[in-house]
């Protein structure tokens, strides 16, 4: 290899490096080593002043590759790489060696050998710098078109959105008719608007524009293509329609708890689900009747199918509120009416805090029972009498003779198996689909392009989940409006006069981004290198070592492992 | 043994005062705040659950009831303005009302029939003195025993105390049993009796207690000026029946006219400070709280006032005067096992065998 020249930077880190590692010690190490033309050291790499140094010296000294020992790449390789870049110098010809997180705060206690790892560590980001090469991302073109799966409250309104954008939307539902669940609500919280009305709305104003195709009775079946370019099938009731898209939202909805026969209850007369009830609320003409029988006294156990210790441990996060609003609701029907709430936490969160409120001035009582003494309910004289301990009341057994006990159930994921396999999305532990990050990147999944949202992704109430419908809209917008997308270039290449395809690589990718080629009149793998993610699954069970990952190469690891074999005194 | 929730108790509690309870969300601010609530006697959260829930048994045998003094610390620092204490007063009057006999006590309690009953005992007791009267009182002279006789005094006033002593016995053990139900007792009760009395009752220590403690000093007034003339109309009666020298005459006026003091300072003090509404003890007042002080007060005037005029010699003047006193004082005691006077025996009682009664 012609000779290089690189350049060293290390970082004090104020006094979070150079308190432990001798970092002069570690630059004359690193000056005498091969093909370094500049070691420095410097106060602060991430100063503008040292990154101005490092620029000039970039320029002036001709450098072709720089290694900066610092923090943690999670912290600034983007930071250096873009400065590399105003630099003139290819951005990934940048190595960043960690000797902050990695050393001198793991060995406070060994200064000696904390300096003698930093040299090591230094030597292999030399050796790593050695082998880099000039690398360009992956360009791929976006279509201004998306689609969007569900076509509840989440999806419409995300449709809508997106439209708004100049954005073709695609809207495909399952059911006959648009709507989901909020469809068949009256009064929801906290706006106490009609969910009929709303999702009435939201379809005439869909149906009008001119930019978004509704199909019904309609599913995804297929998808192939990278982001920016995904070609799907969708299969309605008389036909299969083949797409070409941007981006995919996924925002089909959840499944509410149903108990299981015995559960708190669950199966006696007079024993229903919070849904049951708010209905029977709303359609109630006058005072509320059962069966034909005056309601005086309900009690509702709370957390049923949520937060249990095995199965959904999760919170379903809509049901205090949608409980207590529904209590306010009874007691507007029937003022009379008795409201026992039997909670284990009440979560009402935000202004929902008024709801409590509103409930406990019509006269809801409170019970709080905790896990190991749940709440039992048996049938008593043409009454229910719910028995539990009274955490709030010293713990006495109290028991309450109703005329309805109202289970208040949770979220669970929809049994999408089909969806989720044909969009290879994972799931988290709760079966959700899963986010990359709740708080950072609540919308995104590990699938480039394919957004989540509503309830979909996790229990969530109408306007949290309209909030993330349309952050996943301006997440998809971003994506498709500017008309491509670049990709991180660090993906697998395949050999192909070493490859004899036998599929080994394609078992091993989680992200299906391997296809079958001809090349000289063999089969061989290629890397569809939109959708490579560069995770480095597929290197180890290749039997004839046909793949590398660009910057992670067979020989730049070995190189840089002879480096730290080599010890620090090296 | 589990509970049964009562949920239309509330109601009736509400009707005697804790109009917002209902807004409690159990954050205990009210139970740390009272310098009176220690220990296993916890209040005044916990006679809020019981009273949400409608667990009767459990409030009417609670000593808690009568550990508190009404300082209205709680009220003022309640984050959702439920106003514990004036639940604490409401279930005092709820107490009041279930410990008499077949629950009788609960015709003062009511709204305007209540008040109708008072204005039917005031008249059966003026009646009772127009009927009575001697029909020749002298003029000449101010003998007021010249217009009311005392043979007549000696046999209403027998009538009226066997009366009060069976109706207050009967509802004494009623509430005894109550407390007790369900306990042992648990050590000595001659020394938790005289400690009860002491400091509870002739001191009322625990009044001390309380931030706010410009109430004592009137409270105490109430006791003492009440026992004071109690004590004075004991001696006076003994004299009657030769139980006692002539000279005790002398001791008697003297407790009679300081006992009529104190009492129309403490029920002065307090009437003024219900109607300015200030404090959080007096922002509501149940028609019970006005008469039981109204009473008190007037019988401490009439008294001083028929002094007054004796002293003067004014004969219709003071025998119309004595008349008024004598009605008014038979307002206040036939009703006393079953108005607001009855705490003073109830909370004494409930105290010593609280001490007595220790799980």
């Amino acid at each position: 290899m012609s000779k290089r020249k690189i350049g060293v930077y290390i970082c004090h880190c104020g006094g979070n490096i150079s308190d432990y590692v001798d970092v002069e010690k570690v630059r004359l190490a690193i000056e005498k080593e091969e093909d370094v033309v500049v070691a420095k050291t410097t106060m602060f790499a991430c100063s503008d002043a040292a990154q101005q140094e490092m620029m000039d010296d970039i320029k002036e000294k001709g450098l072709d590759a720089i290694v900066i020992a610092s923090c943690s790449p999670k912290l600034h390789l983007f930071t250096f790489r873009s400065m590399a870049q105003r630099a003139g110098l290819n951005p990934y010809q940048y190595v960043q060696v960690n000797i902050r997180e990695q050393d001198s705060w793991a060995h406070t206690d060994n200064v000696g050998g904390a300096t003698e790892k930093a040299i090591s560590l230094v030597k292999a980001g030399v050796a790593k710098a050695r082998a880099t090469k000039p690398l360009e991302p992956i360009r791929v073109e976006t279509k201004k078109k998306a689609l969007v799966v569900g076509g509840g409250i989440s999806g419409l309104r995300a449709a809508l959105s997106l439209s708004d954008m100049g954005i073709y939307v695609f809207l495909i539902e399952k059911e006959k008719e648009l709507g989901g669940w909020v469809r068949n609500f009256s009064s929801m919280y906290p706006h106490n608007r009609s969910g009929r009305e709303i999702i009435k709305t939201l379809e005439e104003e869909a149906r009008k524009r001119e930019r978004i195709t509704i199909f019904t009775e309609a599913e995804l079946i297929e998808k192939s293509g990278v982001l920016g370019d995904f070609r799907v099938k969708i299969r309605t009731r008389d036909e299969v329609i083949n797409l070409e898209v941007g981006s995919i939202i996924i925002t089909t909805g959840f499944e509410e708890y149903r108990p299981s026969e015995g559960e708190f209850g669950f199966g006696l007369p007079g024993v229903i689900t919070l849904p049951q009830f708010k209905k029977m609320v709303e359609e109630s003409q006058g005072e509320l009747r059962f069966n034909g029988k005056k309601v005086n006294t309900v009690a509702y156990i709370y957390c049923v199918g949520s937060r249990q210790r095995e199965g959904n441990t999760y919170c379903s996060r809509y049901c205090c509120n949608a409980t207590l609003h529904t209590a306010i609701l009874a007691s507007k029907v029937s003022p009379s009416i008795r409201q026992f709430h039997l909670y284990r936490d009440i979560r009402t969160y935000g202004k929902n805090e008024l709801l409590y409120e509103d409930a406990s001035k019509f006269g809801s009582v409170f019970l709080k029972w905790s896990e190991d003494q749940p709440p039992e309910a048996s049938p008593n004289n043409g009454h229910l009498r719910v028995k539990m301990k009274d955490l709030l009341t010293e713990g006495e057994e109290v028991e309450i003779d109703a005329d309805l006990v109202v289970l208040v159930t949770g979220m669970v994921p929809r049994k999408n198996e089909a969806l989720t396999e044909v969009l290879k999305l994972p799931t988290g532990r709760d079966g959700f689909y899963n986010e990359i990050h709740p708080k950072l990147r609540p919308v995104e999944t590990v699938i480039d392009g394919v957004y989540i949202a509503g309830a979909a992704q996790g229990p969530k109430n109408s306007y949290e989940a309209v909030a993330s419908s349309l952050a996943a809209a301006s997440k998809v917008a971003t994506l498709v409006l500017k008309g491509f997308a670049e990709l991180e270039p660090q993906v697998a290449t395949v050999d192909p006069e070493k490859c004899e395809w036998c599929g080994l690589c394609l078992e091993a990718c989680p992200y299906n981004a391997f296809e079958k080629v001809g090349h000289g009149g063999k089969e061989v793998a290629k890397v569809i290198e939109a959708l490579c993610k560069g995770c480095g699954g597929c290197v180890p069970v290749c039997p004839v070592d046909a793949i590398d990952v660009k910057g992670y190469e067979d020989a730049t690891i070995k190189s840089m492992i002879e480096e730290l074999l080599a010890g620090g005194e090296g | 043994m589990s509970l049964a929730v009562n949920p239309q108790f509330i109601d009736k509690i509400k009707k005697l005062g804790a109009f917002d309870i209902n807004a409690c969300y159990s954050c205990g601010n009210c139970t740390a705040i009272c310098p009176l609530s220690e220990g296993e006697n916890s209040f005044p959260r916990k006679m809020i659950r019981y009273t949400l829930l409608g667990l009767d048994r459990k409030i009417l045998s609670s000593p808690e009831l009568w550990l508190c003094y009404y300082c209205g610390e709680c009220s003022d620092s309640c984050p959702r303005e439920a106003d514990p204490g004036g639940l604490m007063m409401a279930l005092r009057r709820f107490a009041i009302r279930n410990y008499s006999l077949g629950k009788i006590a609960d015709l003062f309690y009511r709204g305007a029939g209540s008040v109708f009953l008072w204005i039917f005992l005031t008249l059966v007791a003026a009646l009772g003195v127009y009927f009575f009267r001697e029909p020749h009182p002298v003029f000449d002279k101010v003998k007021p025993l010249s217009f009311i006789s005392l043979d007549f005094l000696h046999i209403a006033g027998l009538a009226l105390g066997g009366f009060i002593f069976f109706f207050a016995l009967v509802n004494i053990l009623i509430m005894a049993r109550s407390i007790t139900r369900g306990k042992k007792p648990s050590g000595p009760w001659l020394k938790p009796l005289w400690e009860t009395l002491w400091n509870e009752v002739f001191l009322q220590k625990r009044f001390g207690e309380c931030e706010d403690k410009r109430r004592r000093l009137p409270h105490l007034g109430l006791f003492w000026g009440f026992s004071l003339l109690f004590i004075a109309t004991i001696l006076a009666f003994g004299q009657d029946f030769h139980f006692f020298p002539l000279w005790a005459k002398i001791p008697a006026r003297i407790l009679g006219l300081a006992g009529g003091v104190f009492l129309l300072y403490g029920s002065g003090y307090f009437l003024l400070k219900r109607f300015s509404r200030q404090d959080a003890y007096s922002k509501y007042s149940h028609h019970s709280d006005w008469i039981f002080l109204l009473l008190l007060l007037l019988i401490g005037f009439t008294g001083l006032l028929m002094d007054l005029f004796h002293l003067l010699s004014m004969p219709w003047a003071t025998y119309i005067t004595f008349a008024v006193h004598l009605i008014l004082v038979f307002d206040l005691l036939i009703t006393a096992p079953f108005s607001k006077f009855a705490h003073s025996l109830y909370r004494p009682i409930a105290l010593w065998l609280s001490e007595v009664y220790k799980k």
